[in-house]
């Protein structure tokens, strides 16, 4: 594989440290019509996204659609969804940086926003999905660690924080960049550069610091991605739900989590190096290498796919066998085959073509790909919880089906959009891409 | 003065839905409730009088609630007044024989009760009596050649107001559990001298220390009530009570945390967060180069 | 007569009537006091709600206990239930009284009388199913905050004042005994519903936003009564008792729990799950009357 040490790859940055530095501030001081629209998109789908939150405040969890049975709904596959997305950090930032893929240094910083952003927002959804969210303080006060969640809590915020870390270490130089050129910002946004650029001035003993810290969280980041994946795969696979009781799920959620963040950089980097004009910086490179690498996190997550779900078929146990007979032929059966076909193997196939893995055509399949792994999840949550031991006689017509209501939708929208404009925030705060980590490897 | 309106619209509140509960029942004219009394002695000390009253209502017997009930020694008069109950949801209701009843038990061959519902509104005046001879039984415990062996004699007063022992009385022999009695036999009759016996089972749990409570009792009859007799013997198996809720496990309260878990979680949380307070520290470090 | 119901007789009937004594004497009576007493609602033992002056609360009914003390089981006990499904005739009178002593609104059941057959060839019959109450139970072991707990007595219960409403417990729970309040209880428009003092002995008030489950009713053991299902069943389907005593009753006859589970081959539902339920089910067997299609009357 290239994917490993690439020594050309910068080198298309024919330009000067000056140039360079210019272009790469550009995105940060100037605010487009663009960028004030997209915002005011973003706040109402967030505002519509709060109506329903409050209306759900009201009247309870009734106005979902989930009951007794489906106990667990959209939330919780939506949140499951953002974790693997918030994987993305610590594969860019870290796996390939400690594979010293050096061409991967201009998107370090993008996914770590964008893991940051998920994480967040998985953190919010996951108290929008409680009963008596006005009781959260309860699980510090009254917390028992033999509970899932409470791992769940407790690996949530320690990566949350390494993530923060991770992406504010880098940004030190950055931020004494703009310190030092940007003139014409908010008088907030000057003091905001002093005080977190550390007063850096570029001394060498500084540059060892932070070389010796992010070293130490780049490899510490590892363990705890895979944790935070594998953690919330526990909340399923404790329990005695056909589909959830597997042994495989944890290397299941942590492969397609890679394969979803991948999928995820792809989108973004398209989307940045077309909205900020940066292609000199994000260049076809890129997208090829990440092309190829998303062909092998399929070919991973495919692998899992299979073993999670042939012994199961084979054996067509009970409660199992129905839940399998379900998803195969069954009324979720045209979700699980698309998903199949669009979001894992389709990837394979058409991203081996290199013309494929050129920005638009691969931007477009990433797409799928993540539709895929959020309906994806839907799946795994939810005909789960569909198939009891015990049969289900007796209910309301409404305890037999799960179709999310339009409280829930809105509430997913908001929270992606919430994850966009986190992204966005940040963004127009601070250079997308790390400009020191360009110029000094020039030097 | 606010009190006193509060109390009348309690009372009220309480005539009013007595009234409605009645309405369907009748419009002008009173049905008819059934009284049914028992006798029930709980030891020579602690006797009661039960109640139930019943009436009937599209043609089922439905209990009547929130009716007094007087109850009466001998005749209706306030010499012979024992006391009175309201009746509870199932219609029943239980009366304990005050001091006055004792004082006058020992003189008399047999008890008469009565019971009457007078000036109800709903009901019609109505009321049953109750003859009773009093019985008292003696129990005995016998260990022979391993065997365990229940001995009961029952006894009533003679005309003389001596006791003898009486044959052919039906006789449960129980054993007291926690939310009911257990028979350890079946229906057994007294013999010619008013003696009953039971095998008292070898392998029935006692409490820690193996003591259990032996019941025996005369049920329901005519002319004795309902008597009981009980003795606490030392015959049962000693049980012991494990407490698993208070060791260490997964289901456990917090405090029985599993002591590898506890470990292992607050182990990494250590690792992980320290490493990260380094970090910050040596951060912090850039600031003052 | 025995001992236990005999107390019970005389407690409700000296309780009714110590309401109305009350009432009408601090009414009446010469020492009336400008100042009201405070009323307050309770729960009577048969499930009425009664309104009564708060010093006749202490003294005179049952107040079942707050959920710090409940959280200790009754001592020296370990409850058990026995179905007997040979005797289920789907008379659903266990779900009625359940329903009625929880105040519970058809959608959330603590009971279900569910229809079983367990292969095409053999014949239906009707299970009713209540809360396990597990020894090694799942759903206490996902709870994040210690909301459901299991106590010395072998009961699992809710405390509905620190459920967070995770429904992790749900997921967690194989027999599906759980229930959820998604909304505003309903039968909290019932006038002073809200103002039961709770406890999680009766698991009244229900809370909106919080789970809730069969408890075996510990306010009633507390009393040394059985729970209202087993009374209510004209079939003397079920059996409930304590194990430590070996002794288990469906409120007419009282056999030993060891013998009954022997003669007539008793199971635990899905053993091989490892949750050791507390419930014992007889086998369909020997019926005494055959089974019979009977239509819930859900639908009404
Ligand atoms: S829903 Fe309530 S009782 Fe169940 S696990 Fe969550 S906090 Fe515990």
């Amino acid at each position: 594989m290239d994917l490993v040490d690439n020594p050309d790859s910068t080198r298309e940055v024919g330009k000067s440290r000056q140039q360079i530095e210019q272009d790469l501030l550009r995105h940060v001081t100037k605010w487009t019509k663009n960028d004030k629209l997209w915002l005011l998109f973003l706040g109402v789908v967030i505002l519509i996204g709060v109506f329903a939150y409050y209306r759900q405040l009201r009247y309870g969890l009734l106005v979902t659609a989930m009951r007794d049975y489906t106990s667990w709904g959209i939330y919780i596959s939506n949140f499951v969804f953002f974790v693997a997305i918030s994987l993305v950090g610590s594969l860019v930032s870290s796996i390939l940086k400690l594979s010293n893929a050096t061409w991967s240094t201009p998107l370090t910083r993008i996914s770590e926003i964008i893991a940051i952003a998920a994480i967040i927002c998985a953190s919010i959804i996951i108290i929008v999905d409680m009963g008596r969210p006005d009781r959260f303080i309860y699980v510090i006060i009254f917390g028992r660690i033999q509970s899932p969640i409470i791992w769940d809590v407790i690996i949530i915020v320690t990566y949350l924080a390494i993530s923060i870390l991770l992406l504010y270490i880098s940004l030190i130089p950055d931020l004494a960049l703009c310190r030092d050129k940007l003139h014409d910002v908010p008088r907030w946004q000057k003091k905001l550069y002093e005080v977190f650029a550390l007063n850096w001035k570029g001394e060498k003993r500084q540059y060892q610091i932070i070389h010796k810290t992010s070293s130490i969280l780049c490899i510490m980041v590892i363990p705890v991605a895979f944790a935070i994946h594998t953690v919330t795969s526990w909340l399923f696979s404790t329990t005695w739900r056909p589909g959830w009781d597997s042994t495989n799920l944890g290397p299941y959620f942590v492969s397609g989590a890679l394969m979803a963040g991948a999928a995820v950089i792809i989108i973004a980097m398209y989307f940045i190096r077309n909205s900020l004009r940066l292609k000199e910086y994000i260049t076809e490179l890129h997208f090829d290498h990440m092309g190829k690498l998303l062909v092998l996190l399929s070919a991973v997550y495919l692998y899992f796919n299979i073993n999670e779900y042939l012994g199961p078929s084979f054996k067509m146990v009970g409660v199992e066998g129905e839940h399998i007979t379900e998803l195969f032929f069954g009324k979720y059966a045209y979700m699980y085959w698309l998903v199949q076909i669009f979001g894992l193997i389709l990837p394979i196939v058409a991203l081996i073509y290199k013309p494929l893995r050129a920005p638009f055509p691969i931007m477009v399949i990433s797409f799928l790909v993540i539709i895929g792994a959020w309906v994806k999840r839907f799946l795994i949550v939810i005909p789960s919880l569909q198939h009891p031991y015990l049969p289900i006689q007796d209910v309301d017509e409404s305890y037999l089906h799960y179709i999310p209501t339009w409280e829930e939708w809105a509430i997913t929208f908001a929270s992606f959009a919430g994850v966009l404009l986190i992204v966005t925030l940040i963004i127009k705060l601070v250079p997308v891409i790390p400009v020191w980590e360009l110029t000094d490897n020039k030097e | 003065m606010k009190g006193v309106w509060k109390c009348f619209a309690v009372v009220a509140g309480l005539v009013l839905s007595a009234a409605i509960q009645g309405h369907a029942a009748q419009q002008d004219q009173k049905s008819r409730a059934r009284l049914y009394l028992t006798y029930f002695k709980y030891s020579p000390t602690d006797r009661y009088l039960n109640i139930k009253v019943i009436t009937r209502k599209e043609r089922r017997n439905v209990p009547v609630e929130d009716v007094k009930i007087e109850f009466y020694l001998g005749e209706k008069s306030s010499a012979g007044y024992l006391g009175s109950i309201m009746t509870d949801r199932e219609g029943q209701g239980s009366l304990l024989l005050p001091l006055s009843f004792y004082a006058a038990a020992d003189t008399l061959l047999s008890y008469l009760f009565v019971a009457t519902l007078t000036d109800n509104s709903e009901y019609l005046d109505t009321d049953m009596e109750l003859e009773i001879i009093d019985a008292s039984i003696e129990l005995h415990g016998i260990v022979q050649d391993s065997q365990r062996t229940v001995q009961a004699i029952v006894r009533v007063r003679d005309s003389t107001l001596a006791l003898v022992t009486v044959p052919d009385v039906p006789l449960n022999f129980l054993v007291e559990r926690p939310l009911s009695l257990l028979p350890i036999s079946d229906l057994k009759r007294t013999g010619d001298k008013g003696i009953a016996m039971s095998q008292f089972p070898s392998d029935l749990p006692g409490d820690r220390e193996g003591y259990v409570t032996v019941v025996v009792k005369i049920d329901d009859h005519d002319p004795y009530g309902t008597v009981l007799q009980r003795e606490t013997l030392r015959w049962g198996i000693p049980t012991s009570f494990d407490d698993k809720s208070q060791k260490r496990s997964l289901w456990s309260a917090r405090a029985n945390t599993p002591i590898p878990l506890l470990l292992l979680v607050n182990g990494l949380i250590l690792v992980t967060w320290g490493i990260m307070i380094y970090i910050v520290r040596e951060l912090l470090q850039i600031k003052h180069i | 007569m025995e001992k236990k119901e005999r107390r019970a007789f005389l407690k409700s009937g000296l309780a009714a009537g110590a309401i109305t004594l009350a009432t009408i004497s601090s009414c009446t009576g010469p020492n009336i006091s400008e100042e009201e007493e405070e009323l307050v609602n309770v729960l009577t033992p048969d499930g009425r709600l009664v309104q009564i002056p708060k010093s006749m609360a202490a003294a005179d009914s049952y107040v079942p206990v707050g959920p710090k003390e409940a959280r200790i089981g009754i001592p020296n006990k370990k409850f058990v239930m026995v179905v007997d499904l040979s005797r289920c005739t789907n008379e659903r009178k266990c779900i009625d009284a359940c329903d009625h002593h929880h105040h519970l609104t058809p959608d959330r059941p603590y009971i279900k009388v569910l229809r079983m057959q367990d292969n095409e060839d053999s014949s239906p019959y009707w299970m009713p199913k209540k809360c396990f109450q597990c020894d090694n139970p799942p759903c206490v072991k996902v709870c994040p905050v210690s909301a459901t707990y299991k106590r010395s007595d072998g009961i699992v219960l809710i405390d509905n004042e620190r459920c967070i409403g995770c429904r992790f417990c749900m997921s967690a729970c194989p027999y599906s005994a759980r229930v959820f309040n998604w909304g505003q209880p309903p039968e909290s428009m019932e006038e002073g519903y809200d103002e039961i003092p709770y406890s999680p002995e009766t698991s009244v008030p229900s809370r909106i936003g919080t789970v809730g489950k069969c408890d075996f009713c510990p306010d009633m053991l507390r009393q040394d009564k059985v729970p209202h299902c087993i009374t209510a069943c004209p079939n003397g389907a079920l059996y409930f008792g304590d194990k430590l005593s070996d002794t288990v009753t469906n409120g007419g006859e009282t056999v030993r729990l060891s013998q009954l589970l022997r003669e007539k081959a008793g199971y635990r539902y899905l053993e091989e799950l490892g949750t050791e339920p507390n419930v014992y089910y007889l086998p369909p067997v020997n019926r005494a009357v055959p089974f019979e299609e009977t239509l819930s009357d859900q639908e009404s």
